[in-house]
């Protein structure tokens, strides 16, 4: 007996209960909504500044006014759009970071942690350890002075010290995993290793890894722009906030506005992250659930 | 014969991210002086959540919206928690299901039994330590003085569930709470374990709110059955009257659906349906929708409760020739 | 009389007990000499408490735990060297339902991959057919159309093992073990769900090994019954007998501790087992259960029973009772 409507019409109606209380939980967290109203500002300002925004000029050095919020900067630049346009490059300075590490550390540590006890596993952690032995700094360093200063080279340097933290993170879940019902009642039903690995166990251990690489995109944009103002990153003109702190360092007495605006924007676009992270975390935790009345 | 405790109209709800848990809504029973009074029931009937309303250890989302619960003539429930602190462990104890989580495993069993005694007797530390190690013996552990120095983790399920008893009985309370105590054990230790708790309670003359949802345990350690679903009481009798004369239909389909030996080769039966959901409750009787006697009636308003015979009480629409209304 | 679908001989399964980082102290001897054999379309209940190892039994017969000696025959084939690919493909033959329903269910998928993937493993259909049959599996099992869609954590206990045991019969098997399979389900639920796998039975000639520590349930829905204890079979019997004639007394202890839900139905005092389950790690020399037998001799202390044909059908492991 076939049903009216073919089964697979109704595929439309899986509903997805498990996000729906992430939301909700989110929702309650008041730091959590601040963090995420913050992000999604700066995502607007990353997409619409370097098309809206006009190039506006004075002279230089100008203190904070209506013309200029945030003043000008040594060149007469507006010191507002430029923190604007630093928005772009932060944001897509911390994403691709993080992304990069997770491709690079994501399926090494799934592999490693299912196959734990193995060669396989040994190998993976022995190059593992090696990399995780490398300081950003002096790595950053290293490459720049082979492949030249440029952002793109901070990011990679961030990137290659950065991806061991996460086959680790994996590698501990994906070897929990391994022992539990599911994974076993899979393999009992005759499914492939690989398959399990991939289908069961990489999707089930990610949700720390979630909260970790929230809360590392903040980090990633405070370590690069750190490079940045160590000369190691992007170079001028770029307007990338970790360069203008080190170039307005040397007025903070007197033009205090140079380095003050753009060291604010890290320190509020860092925080969102990590509050978002944290309260990523809290919305994951099954046992952190109960609705908590304010009275 | 005034009852040691008397729940009336007890309604709990839970706040959730989902909605409002509608735990209990108006459940009634007494426990008599030295009786073992059993409350039975499947999951999600509540009545874990009724034994934590009577010693008040709720979690934070639980409201109590009505009803009243009178321990030794005093309301339970209008008193403070430093004064309900002083109730549990003394005149109140409890006994949980898994005694390795009751237990705190970084202390000794010493200083744990020591601390428990000290809280609620005026004693010097060496006089509780030989109440201690009496108390051990007492509940049948062999070389107690050894045992004061484990760690609980050291110890086997039979053994910490022992020890459980042993704090829980040492003030001698009036009333013990033991839920599921036996559940996480083998079937031989739960065998000891419900005849060690047969001793105390004759030792002790307390009274033990017994609950579980194996009506085995139930035949062999109560006097009288509370028997609950999904947050109503369904029904109360002697357990005798109970398992001979059940009259509820969810309790006849109950004693009908459980496997035993002699039950090899027939169908075993089934109650349709499934437990509901306390966010969205069923309107009036809460078991209508599996029930096969559903009359209109029932879907409108709980049924009262009827009193059948001398002291058996049944909340269900088709008791008409209940002799007096329950007050 | 059935045809033995299962067998094992002398079946061991030894842990590596590992005390320092890499120096083997000792063996967890789980599984030690165990023969079985179960029969076509038969139900097979295997009973014992807690560390007796029948759930690493069940596991090791199936293969999904590796035995470290001994053989196990499926349907008369030698299945215990056999090669990866070899045993991936017996999988479709033998399948297991374990305790917990919950975590024995992928929580990231819905009910309809879940089932799916006992069909993907072997045969490849359409997506529309793979639904089809998805939903007549969960029909057959007792459930409806819209759980398709759910998920483990919006389903109870009993619709998740309803959800597992579809998921095990996909592809008709001959033969799965049920570890537990309705412990951790309610009363009313666990009816149902021994009803469901008595149909089942019935329609596609399934065979079950069906372990447990609730001896009423096992004496309900077995054929028959063999009793467990640190690693030996102590007792094989018809299930109606062993209520009549248990002759180990570690069987007879265990009647006597359970709870029956009938009035009167002790009348004699009920005989308790002192000390507690000897650590398979160092089980006791010769009769695993001499230390806590009443009756046991200079014999019991050292050498080991051998399970011996008593009656008719009806096993035992020890000296005093044969």
């Amino acid at each position: 007996m076939t049903s009216q409507t073919p089964v697979s019409r109704l595929m439309g109606k899986r509903r997805f209960g498990e996000a729906k209380i992430i939301v909700h939980v989110l929702r309650s967290d008041p730091l959590s909504i601040f963090a995420l109203a913050v992000i999604v500002l700066l995502v607007f300002t990353a997409i619409f500044t370097p098309i809206v925004a006009p190039s506006k000029t004075g002279s230089i050095f100008l203190p904070p006014s209506l013309s200029h919020p945030f003043g000008t900067d040594g060149l007469g630049r507006d010191l507002f759009i430029r923190v604007l346009l630093g928005a772009r490059i932060s944001l897509m300075v911390g994403i691709l970071v993080v992304a990069l590490s997770l491709l690079i550390g994501c399926p090494l540590g799934v592999i490693a942690g299912y196959f734990r006890g193995t060669m396989v596993d040994e190998a993976i952690m022995r190059i593992t350890d090696m990399f995780l032995a490398l300081p950003p700094l002096l790595l950053a360093i290293a490459i720049a002075a082979t492949l030249g200063y440029s952002l793109t080279n901070a990011m990679i340097a961030v990137a290659i010290s950065w991806w061991p933290w996460y086959t680790r993170l994996m590698r501990a879940q994906a070897a929990s995993l391994r022992e539990r019902p599911f994974v076993e009642a899979a393999k009992g039903l005759g499914v492939g290793e690989i398959k399990i690995v991939f289908r069961h166990i990489l999707p089930n251990s990610l949700a720390p890894i979630i909260v970790q690489a929230t809360m590392d995109i903040g980090s990633a944009i405070l370590l690069t722009s750190g490079l940045s103002f160590l000369g190691l990153g992007a170079q001028p003109p770029t307007p990338e906030w970790g360069l203008m702190v080190s170039r307005g360092r040397s007025y903070l007495g007197s033009f205090w506005w140079y380095a003050t605006f753009p060291g604010l924007a890290i320190f509020v676009t860092v925080m969102a992250f990590n509050l978002l992270g944290d309260g990523l975390r809290k919305a994951l935790d099954p046992r952190l659930r109960i609705k908590r009345r304010l009275f | 014969m005034k009852p040691l405790l008397s729940v009336r109209n007890l309604v709990l709800h839970f706040d959730t991210y989902y909605g409002t848990v509608k735990a209990l809504e108006g459940v009634s029973f007494d426990v008599q002086k030295e009786e073992v009074f059993g409350l039975v029931g499947e999951t999600g009937c509540g009545k874990t959540v009724t034994s934590l309303t009577v010693i008040k250890l709720l979690p934070e989302n639980a409201m109590i919206a009505d009803g009243e619960v009178v321990f030794k003539g005093e309301s339970l429930l209008d008193k403070s928690e430093n004064e309900m602190r002083d109730i549990r462990g003394k005149e109140i104890s409890m006994i949980f299901q898994d005694p390795s989580t009751s237990l705190n495993p970084i202390f000794k069993i010493k200083d744990q039994l020591v601390r428990v005694i000290l809280t609620h007797q005026k004693i010097s530390k060496q006089e509780a330590y030989k109440k201690g190690v009496d108390l051990l013996k007492s509940v049948g552990l062999p070389d107690p003085e050894r045992l004061m120095n484990f760690y609980p983790f050291e110890l086997s399920g039979g053994m910490q569930q022992r020890i459980m008893i042993a704090i829980a009985v040492s003030s001698n309370p009036d009333l013990l709470i033991a839920d599921e105590p036996t559940s996480n054990l083998d079937v031989t230790i739960q065998a000891q374990i419900l005849d060690l708790l047969k001793k105390c309670r004759e030792e002790t003359k307390a009274s033990v709110l017994f609950i579980t949802h194996d009506f085995g345990i139930v035949t062999e350690m109560c006097d009288r059955v509370g028997v609950m679903y999904a947050g109503n009481m369904a029904e109360i009798a002697p357990l005798r009257e109970l398992l001979t004369n059940p009259l509820h239909p969810y309790t006849k389909a109950l004693l009908l659906s459980i496997p035993t030996p002699s039950k090899r080769g027939k169908k075993l039966h089934v109650i349709n349906g499934m437990v509901p959901d306390l966010l969205k409750p069923p309107t009036g009787c809460r078991f209508h929708p599996r029930c096969p006697h559903t009359m209109d009636i029932c879907k409108t308003k709980p049924p009262p409760v009827t009193k059948v015979g001398k002291d058996h009480l049944v909340s269900c629409y088709l008791m008409e020739n209940g002799d007096t209304k329950f007050e | 009389m059935s045809k033995t679908l299962v067998e094992t001989r002398n079946l061991k399964k030894y842990f590596p007990f590992r005390k320092w980082l890499f120096r083997t102290v000792g063996y967890v001897k789980a599984v030690d000499g165990v023969d079985i054999d179960i029969g076509v379309k038969s139900t097979h209940g295997l009973i014992g408490e807690s560390g007796c190892g029948k759930t690493t039994l069940g596991k090791t017969i199936i293969r999904l735990i590796e035995p470290t000696d001994g053989k196990i025959f499926f349907d008369g084939v030698d299945i215990t060297s056999l090669g990866k690919k070899q045993l991936r493909k017996m999988r479709k033959h033998m399948r297991i339902v374990f305790q917990d329903p919950f975590s024995s269910l992928d929580p990231r998928m819905c009910v309809r991959d879940q089932i799916a993937e006992g069909i993907k493993a072997f045969v490849h259909l359409s997506r529309e057919e793979t639904d089809e049959e998805a939903l007549k599996l969960l029909k057959l099992v007792g459930l409806k159309e819209e759980h398709l869609w759910r998920y483990p954590h919006e389903l109870s206990g009993g619709q998740n093992q309803r959800v597992a045991i579809a998921r095990a019969i996909t592809l008709n098997p001959k033969f799965m073990v049920l570890d537990e399979p309705t412990s951790a389900l309610d009363v009313s639920v666990q009816a149902q769900t021994l009803e469901l796998l008595k149909g089942l039975q019935d329609r596609f000639n399934l065979s079950y090994l069906f372990i447990s520590h609730d001896l009423s349930v096992v004496g309900y829905i077995s054929d028959e019954i063999s009793i467990m204890y640190v690693g030996n079979i102590v007792e094989r019997v018809e299930a109606p007998k062993m209520w009549e004639n248990a002759l180990h007394p570690y069987t007879q202890f265990l009647l006597s501790a359970i709870p029956i839900p009938e009035l009167d139905a002790k009348k004699e005092k009920r005989m308790m087992l002192k000390g507690e389950v000897p650590s398979p790690v160092n089980p006791p020399p010769g009769c695993r259960f001499h230390p806590r037998c009443p009756h046991a001799t200079d014999l019991c202390k050292t050498k080991k029973p051998e399970l011996i044909e008593i009656e008719h059908k009806h096993l035992v492991a020890c000296h005093e009772a044969a």
